[in-house]
């Protein structure tokens, strides 16, 4: 993958090169993730279709990389049936190399409100009883905590890519 | 999973792919190597329409642009080893919604031609340039 990102490095130097392929992005990035989002959640098209109170044919429509015409009203209304956050943000064109080479099914998927661990696991317990049994829970806690941040910052795109600009 | 990508070459070697491609412009070139990078890291299943099936041709794919032309390329899926490989097979311009006669009777050629000679008449995808 490092050839894409040599020819985006390469091509992107021209203006509108990189405008035409940053707006294609976007319209693919939408449309895929609609769809994995709907298939994270065991969701027909007809299901989706009734929780954003659109038809199914329109949910077809935006299912499709194709499609150019999205407005920030229709997304949040997708955004409320998967009970996520709607982000819209500027970003500078080299997170967008990072994004593309990152692309994948797991990357576009995200936990609903329900399942967003970070609002539901408990705070860690004091345990005072057998000093060995403490040290052992204190580890556990601790390891969860870890795998939790290490969860959130994996999911955090900015962060990922930030990273991974810093790594060359 | 990554696929791996191959353009179809003619009897003399040449990349009649790589060479439509560069007739387009620089915008309707940045947005069709973006779908071919998608289908080479993805395959076609990932993104909604990247690349939809033909009536009549079961074997061949198209993936389309639409910018200052509708600009549309023809694959196909192997068509030596299914589960890895695409090749690439031809491109053609969509106008008032119909495509050059005899174009996806070509393509399907193309992919015929490649099952014959695999080394012959394909080789590596070549990124076409502006």
């Amino acid at each position: 993958m490092n050839d894409l990102r040599n020819n985006l490095r390469e091509e992107f130097n021209d203006k509108e090169y990189r405008h035409a392929y940053a707006e294609d992005w976007l319209n693919t990035f939408i449309a895929t993730q609609v769809k994995v989002l709907r298939e994270q959640r065991h969701l027909t098209q007809a299901e989706l279709a009734e929780e954003t109170g659109m038809k199914q044919p329109r949910i077809a429509v935006l299912e499709d990389i194709n499609y150019t015409s999205w407005s920030i009203n229709t997304l949040r209304r997708l955004a409320l049936a998967f009970d996520l956050r709607l982000s819209v943000k500027f970003e500078d064109f080299s997170s967008l190399v990072y994004e593309a080479e990152g692309f994948g099914r797991e990357s576009l998927e995200r936990a609903s409100f329900a399942d967003d661990g970070w609002f539901h696991r408990k705070p860690a317990q004091p345990t005072t009883s057998s000093p060995i049994l403490s040290l052992a829970d204190s580890q556990e806690n601790r390891g969860q905590r870890y795998l939790s941040e290490a969860v959130e910052y994996s999911n955090s795109e900015s962060n990922w890519a930030r990273a991974a600009r810093a790594n060359g | 999973m990554a696929w791996a990508l191959y353009d179809y070459r003619d009897y003399r070697g040449r990349n009649p792919v790589k060479e439509w491609c560069e007739l387009l412009q620089k915008s309707d070139l940045a947005k069709m190597n973006l779908r071919i990078e998608r289908l080479e890291k993805n395959g076609h299943e990932l993104c909604p329409g990247l690349a939809s099936n033909l009536h009549g041709f079961p074997h061949l794919y198209k993936i389309k642009v639409n910018g200052s032309v509708a600009a549309r390329l023809f694959l196909c899926k192997g068509p030596i080893n299914m589960e890895i490989e695409y090749t690439l097979l031809l491109g053609a311009f969509e106008k008032d919604d119909a495509l050059p006669e005899g174009t996806l009777e070509a393509a399907d050629d193309y992919r015929k031609q490649v099952i014959a000679n695999p080394h012959g008449r394909r080789g590596p995808h070549e990124r076409p340039k502006k």
